[in-house]
């Protein structure tokens, strides 16, 4: 600790005019408190078609699976399209569940499949994975929470999926069930301090809406600028 | 053109007599404006998410120094490292620090306005590093060497045409002035700069005390790529913008890209506790908040100027403010500019350095309507326009008039007095018009002709002929 430290410290509290105190519990938003400030999109009915609705107004693209083989028909048929030639996928666990990477490999035996089953220990096997990300332009990941008022998704990167995967790719593809779906963003933090407290998981949590996207030369919308140019979501209810 | 609030005078009167400049900023703020408007009616909840955001940054300030030092702890145990800077130079010096530890070279920078604040990219230039600016607005104004005219949209003064042209001169790209086609090149220079860059520097939108958290929001995905790729992010906040907890974000998320682009949700929010962390895949190996006073703890002394203290940085008092509208962002000669830059340019820097700026505002209150956090932007700028007069930053003429005017107001007799006075040497003058008599004042304004009778004449008059009825 840098001995500028207690001099700003000590300059608040006497800005403040006031000794170093405890702290007073002023605040400490209570949840019905915020729940109130969320009122109006906090409706549970039709989670999914509102999800879609706000998730193609930020030009996502939305696609709806009900069962396995649909679902790798579905990535199979876009990867084509786009004529995207390397692919990752990442270890989120619906992604695992229904076995995409080894079925995709199956149906496109032309593709390269960038494997993020690395040891994250190993700074050889990151710089490696880095490398082979930034060739990719199809990824496949899982999320963790939708939010049907905004089009959110929030996915946490750590140990299941990289921050990058998400990030370098051109084009973004998400699978999802509808439980995953919750009204607002605030029903998410409640529902993320509930099951982890005040730790945060991942090093990191990124709420993405829609793809890349800049209006910094004459307010024109242009997708794509740093992040992915496409952002695709797959809805998966499994009848089964 | 020079970084300084002393010339807004002569700044303002060339941006305004240029009519390309005005209607690049008229378009701009009012396309803004309706976007905003649009996804705000939406919202039935917003007077009383305003007010909350407010209450939530009042008594956070209120207790800054406890939450700062939660803050501090939790990022510490999220195996983050947190240095405390007096000002700009003890900040950069702290940077500089650590890039050569690391042998960087080049430096990804996503945009903030406190690195501005500090000048840092000029800092790190001169110690031969090689600071990349890599939101696209933020890159066209580092080739430009120019700072940022708007605080969410620095390029904003740019034409396509300019921005070509200035790709063409720098970049020895062929011309073009296609939108699309300027952000694929710099796409794609920006890519390379991303994967060789030692460093990734960021600012920070709101750290969460209680899990040592930074947040960053973003649309094009640069902030992402700077804190991702490099093994060291160090990210710079000034010590204002912390907040209690993770479930207050969501109150201020609601209202930040609706108040600053008209966007529901921006596409990128980053929340950062720390570095990578064991059996992670990717993230930096070093993380580095820097909290930075810079004349905030002196803010934080006066009651009344706190206040400014609670800004999210959003930008949309700028877009609503005539004057701005007008002037352009760097008429004030600060890297903050409009409503808001008028009210923190004096507290930072001194309100003889930047005594001009409390008067561009013609104190409509539009910036304070629409303030998405309550700031009572429009009497701070009241408030230290009697600051300028109290530190005597008015011409002696203004002073005496004033005075004149004081004692008049007080008392009936010498109003009277005063008033005949004052006719009788107007009308002695033979003068119609008497633009000559304040001739600083007049300048600009439409001195209005001398009506026949005066007021109280006029009154005396018609109650006479009421009495009379």
């Amino acid at each position: 600790m840098n001995a500028s430290r207690s001099e700003i410290l000590s300059k608040i509290r006497l800005s403040l005019a006031r000794p170093r105190r405890e702290h007073h519990h002023g605040h400490n938003a209570v949840t019905n408190d915020i729940r109130k400030l969320f009122a109006s999109a906090s409706s549970h009915e039709n989670l999914v078609q509102t999800f879609k609705q706000e998730f193609e107004r930020v030009s996502g693209e939305f696609h709806h699976c009900s069962n396995g083989d649909a679902v790798v028909h579905s990535i199979k048929d876009l990867i084509t399209s786009a004529g995207s030639k390397h692919i990752a996928v990442s270890r989120h666990a619906l992604c695992e569940r229904l076995n995409v990477r080894e079925r995709l490999a199956a149906v496109l035996p032309d593709a390269i499949f960038v494997d993020e089953s690395i040891d994250g220990e190993n700074p050889f096997e990151r710089e490696r994975l880095q490398k082979e990300m930034a060739q990719v332009q199809f990824s496949i990941t899982g999320v963790d929470y939708l939010m049907a008022e905004t089009g959110t998704a929030l996915l946490v990167s750590g140990k299941q999926a990289s921050r990058q995967i998400s990030l370098l790719p051109s084009i973004h593809l998400f699978l999802a069930s509808p439980n995953q779906i919750y009204p607002n963003m605030a029903e998410v933090f409640l529902e993320l301090q509930e099951r982890h407290g005040n730790h945060l998981p991942g090093n990191a949590l990124t709420l993405i809406t829609g793809p890349s996207r800049t209006a910094d030369i004459e307010k024109v919308l242009i997708k794509g600028v740093h992040g992915p140019t496409r952002l695709i979501g797959l809805m998966v209810e499994l009848q089964d | 053109m020079k970084l300084t609030p002393r010339l807004f005078k002569s700044y303002a009167s060339r941006n305004i007599s240029n009519p390309r400049l005005r209607k690049t900023y008229r378009f701009a703020t009012h396309h803004a404006l309706e976007k905003r408007l649009q996804v705000v009616h939406e919202v039935p909840e917003w007077e009383a998410l305003r007010d909350r955001a407010h209450t939530i940054k009042e008594q956070t300030i209120d207790q800054l120094d406890h939450y700062l030092e939660k803050l501090e702890s939790n990022v510490v145990a999220n195996g983050g490292q947190v240095f405390w800077a007096r000002d700009g130079k003890e900040a950069c010096e702290h940077i500089l620090e650590i890039a050569e530890r690391i042998h960087a070279r080049t430096v990804v920078k996503s945009k903030s306005m406190t690195t501005e604040e500090i000048g840092l990219s000029h800092v790190l230039e001169e110690n031969k590093l090689d600071p990349v600016e890599t939101d696209l607005g933020e890159y066209i104004i580092q080739l430009a060497h120019e700072w940022p005219s708007h605080i969410t949209a620095p390029a904003l003064h740019k034409t396509r045409g300019e921005v070509g042209a200035l790709f063409a001169e720098k970049l020895g790209i062929p011309y073009t002035d296609v939108p699309e086609e300027l952000c694929e090149v710099a796409r794609k220079i920006l890519r390379g700069k991303f994967l060789s860059a030692e460093l990734g520097i960021s600012g920070v939108n709101f750290a969460l005390a209680d899990t040592g958290t930074i947040v960053i929001v973003e649309n094009e995905g640069n902030a992402r790529l700077s804190t991702t790729l490099p093994k060291v992010h160090i990210a710079v906040m000034g010590l204002e913008k912390v907040i209690p907890t993770a479930s207050d974000l969501p109150i201020f998320l609601r209202l930040l890209a609706r108040s600053s682009t008209g966007q529901k949700q921006t596409s990128y929010v980053s929340l950062i506790s720390g570095p990578r962390k064991a059996g992670e895949l990717d993230g930096p190996d070093e993380f580095h908040l820097i909290i930075l006073d810079n004349g905030r703890t002196e803010i934080l002394k006066d009651p009344k100027a706190r206040e400014s203290l609670f800004c999210i940085r959003c930008g949309a008092c700028l877009n609503t403010c005539p004057i701005y509208q007008r002037v352009g962002g760097h008429s004030y000669g600060s890297v903050y500019s409009g409503p808001i830059g008028a009210v923190i340019t004096p507290l930072f820097q001194g309100v003889d350095v930047a005594k001009d700026l409390p008067y561009a505002s013609s104190l409509c209150g539009a910036c304070t309507n629409i303030c998405p956090v309550k700031i009572d932007i429009h009497h701070m700028l009241l408030w230290l326009r009697k600051q300028v007069v109290d530190s005597g930053g008015t011409p002696w003429l203004e002073r005496v008039a004033m005075k004149l005017y004081l004692a008049g107001m007080k008392d009936s007799v010498l109003y009277g007095f005063g008033s005949r006075l004052l006719r009788l040497i107007l009308k002695a003058s033979g003068k119609a018009n008497a633009s000559w008599t304040v001739p600083g004042w007049t300048e600009t304004r439409e001195f209005p002709p001398l009506a026949e009778k005066s007021f109280k004449t006029l009154w005396r008059e018609r109650q006479q002929e009421e009495q009379h009825l």
